[in-house]
């Protein structure tokens, strides 16, 4: 047998460097998204409608349960390989990005690190294999509040029965399970609130009217109405009245999901830029040509590579076991800018045909602007890192 | 039943194509690596038959440096069974018979019953390793598959493409070599669980001196077939750009269509 060549340096490596998996990984869902999802992009995002047979590819692929263990029918990956399947598919479309997303980052995560080994029998292979899951945290009237919710339960022998509404939830139409926040006593404030397992054909459970979005257009985000809806006990998510615990850090993970699709959203139009650049003339010359276009092109790919260092760092810190919240905020905060200013820059890069849903930058412009708006407002990840700048002072 | 795939590392169709200072191959400093495009239809017709139950076990091969290693764990990732990794720096500029040889050291005490590659590599197009490893083996080879079918256990059928898209049927008996065209299957992706389980399937890296070869037998040094020139593509002569609104160019377009080319 021939000798290997010696192991690269036992130095940390960079971030962008990947292992094999990681490569393989990448390029596959790359492959993926150019080829099958790609064709369809503008259709479903006229139509506002996810096509079902791409959601059945995405499980086949191991996409919708990534860290999930391969005991519970998971790949048993890490969270890393979880940020870059949402970067790349929303490299191609930011709607299948956020169903991949929410997935991983929230509903997977939540049940591995909360769910009891009954639950976690019960629900991880069907998230794994075939059922799209949701979070349902926001209401009508409480979003940034999380913790004014209004949703109730009420104890019931051996079930709760909860009774309010739900706004906003992502995947809400194609869900098959849902966990939702509801309190056990408005009265005792955030130690009221309770998380539940609760599954779409479960009685008194209705998923409502489905919103007509500016961006994602084609990413389902819905009303849910829960009248009497019965939830047994043995589907009480972690302990009773400790569920702003579960609300809170789970959206520690949520907020690297969400940078990795504005990641993806900035490259995607990075790309389209360089491309159209390139190929178009005027005044003789390809405009990429032009030093005015190429200081321009250049700060994107600058400001898109720093948005991917913050993404990937929060990843690896947080398959790392270190703390990563406010990396994670700063990762979600500046990743949202980069993919707004990038994809500007791309529509007017386009000129007039940028602002033609002819062509395929507008929709990257729409898709980026959620990004300072869900799972927490760029004011509420200013917040955290200042809190966590000045804890000590 | 055992099958073998012989699959290649080759330069990746969105590289840039410069070539090199001593003028025999394109310059490699600037090109991106992938599976040869007619070897992945090669495996998806292997992990098909394994799929159905007339393969137990997929072994991809192939010979290149370090870096052809991705297209083996491409084909692990995507559901072969094991690898097998030829590489040795006598191997560089050897010829196709060489090449050929070389794989036969490798694989000759295997038992394999069918081996698949593609009709031919992206990159030198010489179709060729296929036809000279069935001589060596004495199986027969079946080239240009357009599809496989089993007759019973020893009788493989093939649809073969000729020039003018005719099919010739064939009957192989087993052990065989079949080279296989694109477009015969839709080649599966690797799955997130296939690439994770990749990295604990087994790869043999082996080296001349484990095959019992000698570079002297083998190596640029034995080539029987060098390259003493390479080219780019010289300019096309005819090629017009038409002018005029779209209409106009599409009403020009299939009138041109009509007249020169008789297909409308």
């Amino acid at each position: 047998m021939s000798t290997e060549p010696e192991a690269a340096s036992e130095k940390t490596p960079a971030l962008t460097l990947l292992s094999e998996e990681e490569e393989l990984f990448r390029g596959t869902v790359r492959e993926f998204a150019e080829n099958e999802v790609g064709p369809l992009v503008s259709k479903m995002d006229q139509e506002a409608r996810i096509e079902p047979a791409l959601l059945e590819k995405f499980f086949e692929l191991g996409l919708m349960g990534i860290e999930i263990p391969e005991a519970y029918g998971g790949a048993g990956a890490s969270f890393f390989m979880a940020a870059l399947a949402v970067e790349e598919v929303s490299r191609v479309d930011a709607s299948l990005g956020v169903c991949v997303d929410v997935q991983n980052t929230l509903v997977n995560n939540a049940m591995m690190r909360w769910a009891t080994d009954e639950q976690k029998k019960r629900y991880l292979p069907r998230l794994a294999e075939n059922t799209v899951g949701a979070y349902a945290l926001s209401e009508p009237d409480s979003g940034s509040d999380a913790f004014a919710l209004t949703c109730r339960a009420v104890e019931d022998g051996d079930t709760y029965r909860l009774t309010g509404t739900k706004l906003w939830i992502t995947n809400g139409a194609e869900a098959g399970m849902f966990i939702v926040f509801a309190t056990i006593d408005p009265s005792a404030g955030y130690k009221g609130i309770t998380a539940f397992l609760v599954e779409r054909e479960f009685e008194g459970f209705t998923v409502g009217k489905k919103e007509d979005k500016l961006g994602i257009r084609a990413s389902s985000t819905t009303e849910l109405i829960l009248e009497d809806c019965v939830v047994p006990k043995a589907n009480l998510l972690g302990e009773l009245g400790k569920g702003y615990k579960i609300a809170i850090e789970t959206l520690n993970e949520g907020r690297i999901g969400i940078g990795a699709q504005m990641v993806g959203i900035a490259s995607g139009a990075l790309d389209h830029a360089m491309g159209y650049t390139q190929q178009r003339k005027a005044f003789g010359k390809s405009i990429s040509e032009f030093q005015g276009v190429q200081f321009q092109l250049a700060q994107c790919a600058t400001e898109l590579e720093a948005a991917r260092l913050l993404v990937y760092n929060a990843s690896r810190l947080r398959d790392a076991s270190q703390p990563f919240l406010v990396e994670a905020a700063m990762a979600k905060l500046f990743s949202s800018q980069v993919a707004e200013r990038v994809t500007s820059q791309a529509v007017e890069h386009y000129g007039g045909y940028g602002y033609s849903k002819d062509f395929p930058v507008e929709k990257y412009w729409r898709d980026a602007k959620i990004g300072a708006i869900y799972e927490g407002t760029s004011n509420l990840q200013l917040q955290t890192i200042a809190k966590y700048l000045l804890k000590d002072k | 039943m055992k099958a073998l795939v012989l699959v290649k590392n080759v330069p990746d169709a969105n590289s840039v194509f410069r070539i090199a200072s001593d003028g025999m191959w394109v310059d490699t400093s600037s090109l991106s690596y992938a599976i040869n495009d007619f070897d992945r239809y090669a495996l998806e017709e292997l992990l098909a038959l394994k799929d159905s139950g007339k393969v137990e076990e997929v072994v991809a091969l192939t010979v290149g440096p370090q870096e052809a290693s991705s297209a083996l764990r491409t084909c692990l990732a995507t559901g072969a069974d094991r690898a097998i990794h030829v590489k040795d720096d006598a191997l560089v500029g050897c010829d196709p018979l060489s090449l050929a040889r070389v794989i036969h050291a490798a694989i000759k005490d295997e038992g394999f019953s069918l081996i698949l590659a593609g009709l031919q590599a992206d990159d030198d197009n010489h179709t060729q390793i296929g036809g000279l490893l069935a001589g060596l083996l004495d199986f027969p080879c079946a080239s240009a598959a357009m599809s496989l079918n089993f007759q019973d256990e020893t009788t493989l059928r093939v649809e073969r493409e000729l020039g003018n898209n005719e099919l010739q049927v064939v009957d192989l008996t087993l052990p065989a070599v079949v080279t296989v065209q694109t477009g015969i299957n839709t080649p599966r992706y690797a799955s997130l669980k296939g690439i994770m389980a990749a990295k604990k399937k087994p790869v043999a890296t082996l080296g001349l001196a484990d095959l019992g070869l000698d570079a002297a037998e083998v190596g640029a040094s034995a080539a029987k077939l060098r390259t003493v020139g390479f080219a780019p593509p010289s300019k096309g002569k005819g090629a017009e750009i038409l002018s005029g609104s779209p209409e106009e160019i599409a009403t020009e377009l299939i009138s041109r269509i009509r007249e020169n080319a008789g297909v409308l």
